[in-house]
C-alpha cells in the first residue's frame, strides 16, 4: 500500500463515479501519467472489495420470528386482527394468563346465568332489579358524586370521582339515546338529578360472540355507608350483576353503549351499559409496559401478591364464619394479580396514554386499577398493603406525599380534562364539572369512607416530591400550584404536546425544571369472581 | 422493484400478511449487515431491523413503488436506527467488540457459506471489523452506505442530512483511514497478488 495518501478526494469520488465531467478529464489524464494515482485507485478498489467480502454474516435466526410477533402485537393493539400473540413465558405473563383465563371462565358462567334468567322483555322496565335498589344507599344531599362500579365481586372497580354537586347533570348522559319507553315513566326528570350508569364488561370469543365477563359500573349520587367501610372494601360482593332483559345480549358487540332505565329508590335513572373486552385490556397493559421500557419488579410483585392473597383469604374466612353462603366464592376466583413497576412519570404516562389510545378507550373499564397507595407503602409497609388497597388511611405525611396531577387544581382543571379526555370521554364515569374544591365537611366525610380510584394513579416518592416543591416554590407559593389531597386521584396524564412532566405537575407556566423522578406504581388486577347470588328471576 | 416484491406487497395489502414474511426473509440479511456496521452493535442492529420491518409493514399502503422496496425499507430502518441511537444516547460509537469479543456477529453460522479457506477469511473479517471499529462514526456511516448499499453521494447526503460535499470528503477520509488501519493486511494481500501476478506474467512471457 502506498504510504502517501492522495492529496484530495477526487480520486475517491472518481472511483464512485461521482465526479463532474471536468474533473473526469483531469483525473483520467492523471491516471494515465501517474503510477501512484493508479495505485491509489487500485487500493480503493481493494478496500471496497474487502468491505463487501467481509459483510456476509446473516441476520440472527430469531429476527424474522420477532418481526412477525411484533407485527402481530401491533396488529392486535390496532384491533384489526384479533390474534393470539405468541409470547415468551414469564411469571407476569403466566399470572395475567391465569387472570384472563379466570375472567373468561367466570364470564361465560355469568353469561349463562344471565341468559337463563332473561325475563319477558315486555316486563323489563317494570321489573327493575330490586336487589340493587335495596342495597343502593340514599342520595347524599351534600355530597360528592361517587362513581361506583358494581363489578362482579370486584370491589376494586369502585371509584370515587371528584365532587360534583347534585343537580348538575352529566351532559354526556343526557345526550345518550333514550328508548321510547322513557315516555312512560312519568318521572324522567329525575334522571337529570340522579345519573346512574353502568358498564358491561365482556370479552368476545373468537367467533365474535359475547361469552364473558360482565360487570356494572354505576355513576350515581348516593350516600356511602360510612359506618361500614370494610364491607365496602375488598370483601364486599357485588350487589347485582343482572342485566335488563331488553338488552340484546346476542347482538351486542364490544364498544356498544346501551342505555336503559332503572327505578332507583322511586326515582328513574338512566343507565348506560358499556361493553368492553377485559382480555384485551389486560394483555395490552402488559404489552404497553414493555413497549415503554417499564420494568416489572417481579420480586416486589410477588411479595405484594402474597400479601394481597393472604389478606383476601383471611377476609374470606371471616366472611365465611358469618355467612357460609359466601364461601361459594373460591379463593382462586378472587385471585389478585399485582403488577409492580418502577418507571418515570413520562414512561408511565406514555404507557397509559397509549393504553387509552390503543384500546380505543372503551376497554379501559375492563381494568381494575388499585386505589392509591403512597410511596412509603411500597417500600416499607407492604404488610399493610391490603388495607391500603381497601381503605385509604392517609396520614398527613402520606397526604403530603401525594401529588395530585390533575383534578385538584382548578387552574389546570381544563387542561387536565383535555389530557385525560380519552378516559373521561368514553368511560361511564361522571366527571366533575365544578371548579370548586370539595368542602371540608365533604372531605372529612370522605376520609371516613373507603375510597377507590378507577382512574390511574401515580405516586411520587416523598423525597422527590419535596424536591419538586422546593423547585416550584421559588416561582410561586406552593398553595397556588399544589393542593395536596389524599382524596384526589392521581392521573397519569400525558398532554398531547409531550411536555408530560411539566403539564402533569402544572409547572409549565412557571418554567420550572422538568423532573424525571422514578415513580413506583402498583397496579392490581383482580379476576372476576362468580357472583354469589343468582339474579332474581322475573 | 422486482415483480416478485410487487406481488408480495400486493398480497400483503390484500390481507395475506404471511407474504410479508417472504420480504423479511429476502432482505433481513442485507439489512442487518448494513445496520450492524452503521450502528456498531449487533443488538441495536437487530432492534433497528425489527423496527424497520414493522414500520414498513404498517406503512406498506403508502409505498408507491417508484423506488425499490429495499431502498424504501432501508430508509425506514435507517431512520429508526438513528432515532433509536439518539434515544438510547449510547456513548459508544464503536462496533461491539467488547460485547462480542470473538466477533461473533461476524461469524457466518451457515456452514454452506464457508469456503475452504474459512480460517483466512475469518481472520480477514476480524481485521476489517477491527478497522471499522476504530473508524469514527461520521466517516463510517457514509462509507458503509456507499460500499454496502451502493448509495449515491446524493442519496447519502439526503439520508444522513449532511451536505453533498461533506459526504464526498467523509467518504474519502473514511477510506483513507481504513486503508491506513488495514495497511498490514493490505500489504500482504497486495504482495501476494503482485507475486501471483508476476508469476502469471512470467508464465505468459515464457509461453
Amino acid at each position: 500500500m502506498s504510504s502517501h495518501p492522495p492529496s484530495n478526494d477526487n480520486l475517491s469520488a472518481y472511483f464512485d463515479h461521482e465526479v463532474s465531467p471536468e474533473e473526469l478529464c483531469v483525473l483520467e489524464s492523471l491516471l494515465e501519467n501517474s503510477p501512484e494515482a493508479r495505485q491509489e485507485l487500485h487500493e480503493l478498489g481493494e478496500i471496497s472489495r474487502l468491505l463487501q467480502e467481509t459483510a456476509t454474516e446473516p441476520a440472527p435466526p430469531e429476527l424474522a420470528s420477532s418481526i412477525r410477533r411484533r407485527i402481530e402485537q401491533e396488529t392486535l393493539l390496532a384491533e384489526t386482527v384479533p390474534s393470539t400473540v405468541e409470547r415468551v413465558p414469564s411469571l407476569l405473563r403466566y399470572r395475567i394468563a391465569v387472570a384472563i383465563s379466570a375472567c373468561s371462565s367466570v364470564a361465560a358462567l355469568i353469561l349463562f346465568i344471565l341468559l337463563m334468567n332473561i325475563p319477558n322483555p315486555s316486563r323489563s322496565f317494570e321489573t327493575a332489579d330490586r336487589s340493587i335498589l335495596a342495597n343502593t344507599p340514599q342520595p347524599d344531599t351534600d355530597a360528592t358524586v361517587m362513581s361506583r362500579e358494581l363489578a362482579t365481586a370486584d370491589p376494586y372497580r369502585v371509584a370515587f370521582n371528584e365532587s360534583q354537586k347534585p343537580g348538575i347533570p352529566d351532559r354526556r348522559l343526557l345526550t345518550a339515546p333514550v328508548p321510547p319507553v322513557a315516555l312512560h315513566t312519568g318521572d324522567s326528570l329525575q334522571s337529570d338529578k340522579q345519573d346512574h350508569k353502568e358498564a358491561l364488561v365482556a370479552s368476545k370469543s373468537r367467533a365474535g360472540k359475547l361469552m364473558s365477563s360482565f360487570s356494572f359500573r354505576n355513576s350515581v349520587a348516593e350516600k356511602e355507608p360510612a359506618t361500614d367501610p370494610p364491607q365496602r372494601a375488598m370483601g364486599t360482593e357485588p350487589q347485582s350483576s343482572k342485566i335488563p332483559s331488553d338488552i340484546p345480549l346476542d347482538t351486542i358487540r364490544i364498544g356498544d353503549v346501551i342505555p336503559y332505565f332503572r327505578d332507583i329508590d322511586g326515582k328513574i335513572a338512566v343507565i348506560e351499559v358499556r361493553v368492553v373486552d377485559v382480555k384485551q385490556a389486560l394483555g395490552t397493559m402488559e404489552l404497553l409496559l414493555a413497549r415503554n421500557d417499564i420494568p416489572v419488579n417481579q420480586q416486589k410483585q410477588s411479595e405484594v401478591e402474597d400479601q394481597l392473597q393472604n389478606h383476601w383469604s383471611l377476609k374470606s374466612n371471616v366472611a365465611g364464619q358469618k355467612d357460609r353462603s359466601d364461601q361459594d366464592t373460591d379463593d382462586s376466583e378472587n385471585e389478585l394479580f399485582a403488577v409492580y413497576v418502577e418507571a418515570t412519570e413520562t414512561q408511565l404516562a406514555t404507557a397509559l396514554q397509549d393504553f387509552q389510545k390503543d384500546l380505543k378507550r372503551d376497554q379501559l373499564v375492563g381494568l381494575a386499577l388499585q386505589p392509591a397507595i403512597n410511596a412509603s407503602s411500597l417500600t416499607e409497609q407492604v404488610k399493610e398493603l391490603p388495607q391500603l388497597l381497601t381503605q385509604r388511611t392517609f396520614s398527613p405525611k402520606a397526604a403530603n406525599a401525594t401529588v395530585e396531577a390533575k383534578s385538584v387544581r382548578a387552574l389546570d382543571r381544563k387542561k387536565a380534562s383535555v389530557a385525560t379526555g380519552g378516559v373521561a370521554g368514553n368511560l361511564p364515569f361522571k366527571q366533575s364539572t365544578t371548579a370548586n374544591p370539595p368542602t371540608r365537611q365533604s372531605m372529612a366525610l370522605q376520609e371516613k369512607r373507603p375510597s377507590y380510584q378507577t382512574l390511574y394513579r401515580m405516586q411520587i416518592p416523598a423525597e422527590e416530591q419535596e424536591k419538586l416543591v422546593q423547585q416550584t416554590i421559588i416561582k410561586q407559593p406552593l398553595s397556588r400550584k399544589f393542593n395536596f389531597s389524599a382524596e384526589q386521584p392521581l392521573v397519569a396524564s400525558k398532554p398531547a404536546s409531550g411536555l408530560i412532566t411539566d403539564k402533569a405537575f402544572g409547572l409549565n407556566e412557571t418554567n420550572a425544571p422538568v423532573i424525571f423522578s422514578p415513580v413506583k406504581v402498583l397496579l392490581v388486577f383482580k379476576s372476576t369472581a362468580i357472583p354469589t347470588t343468582v339474579p332474581a328471576s322475573h | 422493484m422486482t415483480n416478485n416484491d410487487q406481488y408480495l406487497i400486493q398480497e400483503c395489502l390484500a390481507g395475506r400478511t404471511e407474504a410479508f414474511d417472504q420480504l423479511v426473509l429476502k432482505y433481513q440479511d442485507r439489512l442487518y449487515r448494513t445496520l450492524v456496521r452503521v450502528l456498531g452493535s449487533s443488538d441495536d442492529a437487530r432492534d433497528a431491523a425489527q423496527e424497520g420491518f414493522t414500520q414498513a409493514f404498517f406503512k406498506l399502503n403508502s409505498f408507491r413503488g417508484t423506488a425499490a422496496f429495499y431502498s424504501w425499507l432501508f430508509r425506514i430502518s435507517f431512520n429508526a436506527a438513528i432515532s433509536q441511537k439518539r434515544k438510547t444516547k449510547r456513548t459508544s460509537t464503536t462496533l461491539d467488540t467488547q460485547e462480542n469479543p470473538a466477533g461473533n456477529w461476524l461469524v457466518d453460522t451457515h456452514p454452506e457459506n464457508h469456503p475452504p479457506d474459512v480460517a483466512e477469511r475469518s481472520e480477514r473479517k476480524k481485521m476489517v471489523h477491527q478497522a471499522l471499529n476504530e473508524l469514527q462514526e461520521e466517516y463510517r456511516i457514509p462509507l458503509i452506505l456507499r460500499e454496502l448499499e451502493g448509495m449515491s453521494y446524493g442519496e447519502i447526503a439526503e439520508i444522513t442530512a449532511i451536505p453533498l460535499g461533506t459526504v464526498r470528503s467523509r467518504i474519502f477520509r473514511g477510506r483513507n483511514e481504513l486503508k491506513q488501519k488495514l495497511n498490514t493486511l493490505f500489504q500482504n494481500d497486495t504482495t501476494s497478488r503482485v507475486s501471483r501476478s508476476d508469476h502469471e506474467s512470467s508464465i505468459s512471457e515464457s509461453k
